[in-house]
């Protein structure tokens, strides 16, 4: 298959000239792995799809300013935890429906969630991260998914971010004391 | 909860463990992504579509803060060495009528 032998440089080249068989390559080669980092913020496919498809999109439109010298995949990660990030930001904190993971359960939250049309059983865990993560503000809720969940060093969530790394510690340190009185509130031990 | 993942004593630590081994269903955007392509090169807007309230939220970024704040002192600076206060001298000496009848070498009892 052509995407196993032809680099990405090459593709890369060939999609800005305005070949777009060469970016389906793109596409198909790394699809996967874009997934795979997105999945964490969002574990519902339809939507999943959607940040695949928009992390895409925007790599299109700034192909013109990848240059080789990093590789091609690091570039497009960065587009899709940016895309996430923009993800966190549209989405409305929602009430957490962790019941289940706390002293006490409450059923008709329970049923909510496994009522989502596009959840599957067994990303529910995911799920239930994501629902707690969601009472955060939207940078720390990035930082703590990337860092918690991805395990991606604090260097990599800065240049994600947008963030100078000394900026990146202070809010992973300021992150984390959140997440810990969001955990005692909800009686979830650490 | 019928999820096998339903553990209420589970800690966060065990969350985030167990979450990990969750792995997405394979995804082939190959099809949506092409026609978006083909629809915006029919269609083609700029490449860096104009968001007002983006630039908006970016005026306020620390760096254009630093900007205004430096501006702002430059131009107090340049106001501050470009004014000058006149005081003008309102006290007459010379050229009051009365003084200058009354000035000169008569006798301070000629007034009266």
């Amino acid at each position: 298959m052509e995407t196993e032998t032809v680099a990405d440089d090459e593709l890369v080249k060939r999609a800005r000239e305005g070949d777009l068989s060469a970016f389906d390559s793109l596409v198909v080669k790394h699809q996967g792995m874009i997934s795979r980092c997105l999945f964490r913020f969002c574990p519902h496919q339809s939507d999943l799809e959607d940040l695949v498809q928009d992390t895409f999109i925007k790599a299109y439109r700034k192909l013109h300013l990848w240059k080789p010298t990093a590789p091609f995949e690091n570039w497009l990660r960065r587009i899709a935890y940016n895309t996430g990030h923009d993800y966190f930001r549209r989405s409305k904190r929602t009430p957490v429906a962790l019941a289940s993971l706390g002293q006490e359960s409450n059923q008709l939250e329970l049923e909510r969630i496994e009522d989502r049309t596009n959840i599957q059983e067994e990303y529910q865990l995911t799920e239930q991260v994501q629902q707690l993560l969601s009472e955060l503000p939207a940078d720390d809720r990035l930082l703590l998914t990337m860092h918690y969940l991805e395990e991606r060093p604090l260097a990599e969530v800065a240049e994600a971010a947008g963030w100078s790394l000394s900026k990146t510690k202070v809010k992973s340190f300021r992150a984390k004391k959140k997440l810990r009185k969001l955990l005692n509130r909800y009686d979830i031990s650490e | 909860m019928t999820s096998p993942n339903n553990n209420p004593n589970r800690s966060w630590t065990e969350m985030v463990a167990a979450s990990r081994q969750e792995i997405p269903a394979p995804v082939d955007v190959r099809y949506s992504v092409r026609a978006e392509l083909e629809s915006l090169l029919r269609n083609p807007r700029p490449l860096e579509e104009l968001d007002w309230t983006s630039a908006l939220v970016n005026l306020f970024s620390p760096g254009f803060v630093r900007l205004g704040v430096a501006a702002a002192f430059l131009c107090m600076l340049v106001l501050a060495g470009n004014s000058s206060i006149t005081i003008t001298d309102t006290e007459f000496e010379n050229d009051d009528p009365l003084v200058t009848l009354y000035s000169g070498e008569g006798e301070w009892s000629d007034w009266l």
